[in-house]
């Protein structure tokens, strides 16, 4: 699923966000949103998810059968900025909300959940407290909870702001390798992640930036 | 917002994970309402058991104990032994009927000049095993012995519990009164201590028959100011469980409220404003029907207690309801706000 930012505005009260921003977030692909903090990225991340309604413009996401609709919030799997999380679960129940939303039932929830976990390196930590586990194992957990779904949008807000060097480097590993079909928006300023990510969209200079395959 | 399809038995599952877990943050909160419905029915319980000792000890000194005679101690009346004895069958009357002075003797086991009452074996039944009651002012040392009467014949006696002021017999002793009697001087009721003095004396007093047409009065040898039952039935305590409930709602709304970093990870998850909802209401069902469960176990539990089973468990209920207004009352607003600003409300 493709989305498309069309002239895209942003004020709180007289204080502007962002002005008539254009984007394309390809499918398929890792995008990093960058900007220096204010400038917009968790906010324009919550627009195209549905939650938040833009003061001027349009997001428009486009289906692989070139259909375009309005972002929706169901279409979306949010990995927060630094840790939500169920503390007293598992790993694993964190990680089946997910599925469990989408009508899995359970023994289908626990299969894709431990597959997400898997494609994070967190197969082993399944059973674990999610309070027991460090900064970088949960934003993991963030991430498999995100991929237990189908859903064909995965947006990441800064996620690497509550991680040390050597998370950081783990989780752009992490994305650099992600196997999965849904388009991935990563909001950070991070250069790691940047690096990581496969294109991005510069919100401080309003343009498209591409950089096809940038490892 | 389009809806999730959770499934409600897996909504119910969350539920009990979010709130039975030890480590749950809801957890300390379920162990609340254990001991408010508990501890709300065990309080009760203590403040009826206090009544209960406040009544009888006010009994014991004549409250509710009535003697129906002649307005005029001058002119003796002549009660109907039927329509007194048959008070004791009326709701509220523990035990009514006539008694009879019958003059004093000496009797050498008991001291000179005992006073000798016959009385109804409806207003004390134990003389229907026995052929004399002694008072428990005359002897105390053995329940059961043989007594020699001034006739000369021995006979069974047993003595008497303190009979409350009113009865005046705790310095006599009690015969059977004689089947052919059909009138008496005086009738003496003992009410439930927890009736309610101003319906039921007038009560017994219409329903006694005197043969002849003198006026009846009747006389208590207690004077009461404040009714304890009333007392009792108004005091500000009666509204604890609702009190209860409505701690316990806010204590769950407050966690619910520290917990919204929690909750997000629900709505980021693709879960809808309505299932997050449901949720906090399922949760919310688990704590207060906790706290029901807690007050009815209680109340079967505390078997040695004068409180109503029904009753107790009832006020559990309300108890619980309020509990589970007030909890989504204040938390409605968690699950209508923004996913990505309940994330970042740590």
């Amino acid at each position: 699923m493709r989305i498309e930012v069309i002239g895209a505005s942003l004020r709180f009260g007289r204080r502007v966000v962002f002005a008539d921003l254009d984007a394309v977030f390809p499918a398929g692909v890792v995008t990093a949103l960058t900007g220096p903090s204010g400038s917009g990225k968790s906010s324009l991340l919550a627009a195209m998810s549905g939650y938040l309604r833009l003061t001027r413009g349009s997001v428009v996401t486009v289906d692989d059968d070139d259909r375009r609709s309005s972002p929706k919030p169901v279409d979306v799997a949010w990995v927060p900025q630094g840790t939500n999380s169920l503390g007293a679960r598992s790993a694993l129940d964190n990680v089946m909300i997910g599925a469990l939303a989408e009508g899995d039932r359970l023994p289908a929830a626990r299969r894709r959940a431990l597959d997400a976990l898997e494609a994070v390196g967190l197969w082993e930590r399944a059973g674990a407290v999610v309070r027991t586990l460090s900064g970088g194992e949960l934003q993991r957990v963030g991430f498999a909870r995100a991929l237990a779904t189908s859903k064909p949008l995965i947006f990441a807000d800064e996620p690497s702001s509550a991680l040390d060097a050597a998370n950081t480097h783990l989780l752009a590993d992490l994305l650099a390798g992600l196997n999965t079909r849904a388009t991935v928006v990563v909001a950070t300023h991070d250069p790691v992640l940047i690096d990581a990510a496969h294109t991005r969209v510069d919100l401080r200079e309003r343009t498209l930036d591409r950089v096809d395959d940038a490892r | 917002m389009p809806a999730d399809r959770w499934a409600t038995s897996a909504l119910v599952r969350e539920a009990v994970c979010n709130v039975a877990s030890w480590r749950a943050r809801l957890f300390p909160v379920l162990i609340l309402a254990v001991l408010m419905g508990a501890g709300g029915v065990a309080f009760a319980a203590g403040e009826a058991l206090s009544l209960d000792h406040q009544v009888v000890e006010l009994q014991a000194q004549g409250r509710l104990v009535i003697d129906i005679t002649s307005v005029d101690p001058k002119r003796p009346v002549a009660i109907d032994r039927t329509s007194c004895e048959a008070l004791s069958t009326q709701p509220d009357v523990t035990r009514a009927g006539l008694a009879v002075p019958s003059g004093f003797s000496d009797i050498g086991q008991l001291g000179t000049g005992v006073g000798i009452v016959a009385v109804s074996n409806t207003l004390f039944p134990q003389i229907r095993h026995t052929d004399v009651l002694v008072g428990s002012a005359l002897r105390a040392s053995v329940s059961d012995f043989r007594l020699l009467m001034p006739d000369g014949r021995v006979a069974q006696a047993r003595m008497l519990a303190i009979q409350p002021r009113g009865l005046d017999v705790n310095s006599a002793i009690l015969v059977g009164l004689d089947p052919t009697v059909t009138t008496g001087p005086s009738c003496r009721v003992v009410f439930d201590p927890h009736a309610d003095p101003t319906q039921v004396i007038g009560r017994a007093l219409a329903s006694v028959q005197e043969v002849g047409d003198q006026p009846l009065v009747a006389s208590t040898a207690y004077a009461e100011n404040i009714n304890p039952v009333t007392a009792y039935q108004h005091r500000p305590t009666r509204l604890l469980p609702l009190l209860l409930g409505l701690l316990g709602g806010f204590a769950a709304a407050m966690v619910n409220r520290a917990r919204v970093g929690e909750l997000a990870t629900y709505r980021l998850s693709g879960t809808s404003r309505r299932s997050l909802a449901l949720l906090l209401g399922l949760e919310q069902c688990f704590l207060a029907g906790t706290l029901a469960t807690a007050g009815a176990l209680a109340a079967l539990a505390l078997t040695a207690y004068p409180i109503s089973r029904l009753a107790a468990s009832l006020a559990s209920v309300a108890a619980a309801a309020i509990w589970i207004l007030t909890a989504m009352v204040l938390s409605i607003d968690i699950p209508l706000r923004r996913p990505t600003d309940l994330a970042k409300d740590r």
